[in-house]
């Protein structure tokens, strides 16, 4: 009789250990995801700062609408779902933002190109004009 | 009769139970990942490591989409969700695209800069074509240094022992006042100098008071002050021998140093 009610008591006191350290657990879930989600607003905020919009407006949409996918899970509970989604809402802000730089790398690259091709141009016709001048 | 009875009864159980648990394992081991998301994140992980073009760049994304990649790997091999599976594949792929876009973006940087470098150097170029020309045009002699553009007037344009300037000074003066106009974003460093007879401290003031005086007359001809700096060296750095009296003429001279643009007069001082 005292074995068992001791036991009930070891039992108890575990099964409030567990209650606890998922609780714990919980708290850190919902920490991990409230800060996911933050860094997936972040990212998206950076991705349109830098011309994201303008090169890859669809993909900048898609990011946007998983980012509140994530916040309405949150606020359903469903952490892991939240911190999934927020991921990848970041990872797609990411690469709107590489996709932006690298449109815009790519004009400027045309752009140098057309400036070196005057430039030569330029300096030909000005030695050939010179040396004619010489003559 | 009731043992019998309990016999049987857990007996059923016994079938029941282990035909349930068979059936769990059964569909268990059907029903494995799908593991097409993983295929193509791996593929994908793969080319991106291979592109020369992502190495330049931050390998952060690189670390990530790796990281992800043995996610996946892991729950693929745990048999464990599918969801998670799709969710570390997709991250993985994703990470490696922006690695190799933004490895795209640095190749097309860096030849961007290469085409603006090769443009400064033919603008540089056809600078010195029309600088030269003009020279000609104006009759001056100019040599390019690594300070400049360096010409050098002979000592025809002052009176002996004196600062003060021949009048047919005047109008090589007005040649190279319109020359400075021209260039005018470049500064000017007017530099006195002598022959080696006489005490060096008053050639050093000589050779400053003529400098000084071209500056005046340059300044004269609208070539803005704050651009010209005058300076006198006196006997130092000769361009000929002090033993004849040709190599003494030569190094009675004043020379004015045109500086590379962006260069300050001040710095350029010898």
């Amino acid at each position: 009789m005292r074995q068992s009610r001791l036991l009930m008591r070891g039992s108890l006191a575990f099964a409030g250990l567990v209650v606890l350290a998922g609780s714990g657990c919980a708290h850190d879930t919902a920490v991990a995801a409230r800060s996911g989600i933050a860094t997936g607003r972040y990212a998206i905020r950076n991705a349109d700062r830098n011309n994201g919009d303008q090169y890859a407006p669809e993909q900048l949409a898609a990011a946007r609408s998983k980012l509140i996918e994530a916040e309405l899970a949150l606020d359903d509970g469903y952490l892991t779902s939240a911190i999934r989604l927020a991921e990848e809402a970041t990872v797609e802000a990411q690469l709107v933002k590489a996709i932006a730089a690298r449109d815009e790398a790519r004009a400027q690259r045309a752009e140098a190109k057309k400036v070196k091709q005057d430039a030569s141009e330029l300096r030909t016709m000005t030695t050939e004009a010179a040396e004619e001048r010489m003559q | 009769m009731r043992d019998r009875l309990n016999q049987r009864t857990s007996g059923r159980w016994d079938a029941i139970c282990l035909a349930a648990i068979a059936t769990v394992v059964l569909v268990m081991g059907c029903k494995s990942l799908d593991p097409t998301s993983f295929e193509l994140a791996r593929a994908a992980v793969a080319a991106a490591k291979n592109d020369a073009n992502v190495a330049q760049r931050d390998s952060l994304h690189m670390e990530d989409a790796e990281r992800h990649l043995a996610l996946a790997e892991k729950e693929l091999d745990d048999n464990g969700k599918q969801r998670v599976l799709d969710h570390e594949a997709y991250m993985a792929a994703t990470h490696a695209e922006v690695a190799r876009v933004l490895g795209e973006a640095s190749r097309d940087e860096a030849a961007a800069s290469a085409y603006l470098r090769k443009a400064r150097r033919d603008t540089a170029g056809t600078g010195r074509v029309i600088e030269s020309a003009v020279l000609r045009a104006r009759a001056l002699e100019a040599e390019q240094t690594e300070r400049g553009l360096e010409l050098t007037l002979g000592g025809v344009l002052f009176e002996f022992d004196s600062a003060e300037l021949k009048p047919e000074a005047n109008l090589t003066l007005a040649k190279v006042a319109g020359f400075l106009i021209a260039l005018e974003q470049r500064a000017v460093l007017v530099e006195g100098y002598t022959d080696d007879r006489g005490a060096e401290d008053y050639n050093i003031d000589l050779s400053k008071r003529r400098a000084e005086s071209v500056r005046a007359l340059l300044i004269e001809n609208q070539v803005g002050a704050d651009r010209i700096i005058a300076d006198g060296l006196g006997p130092a750095f000769p361009v000929a021998s002090n033993d004849t009296a040709v190599g003494r003429q030569k190094n009675r001279r004043v020379q004015i140093v045109i500086l590379e643009p962006g260069l300050p007069a001040v710095g350029a001082r010898r």
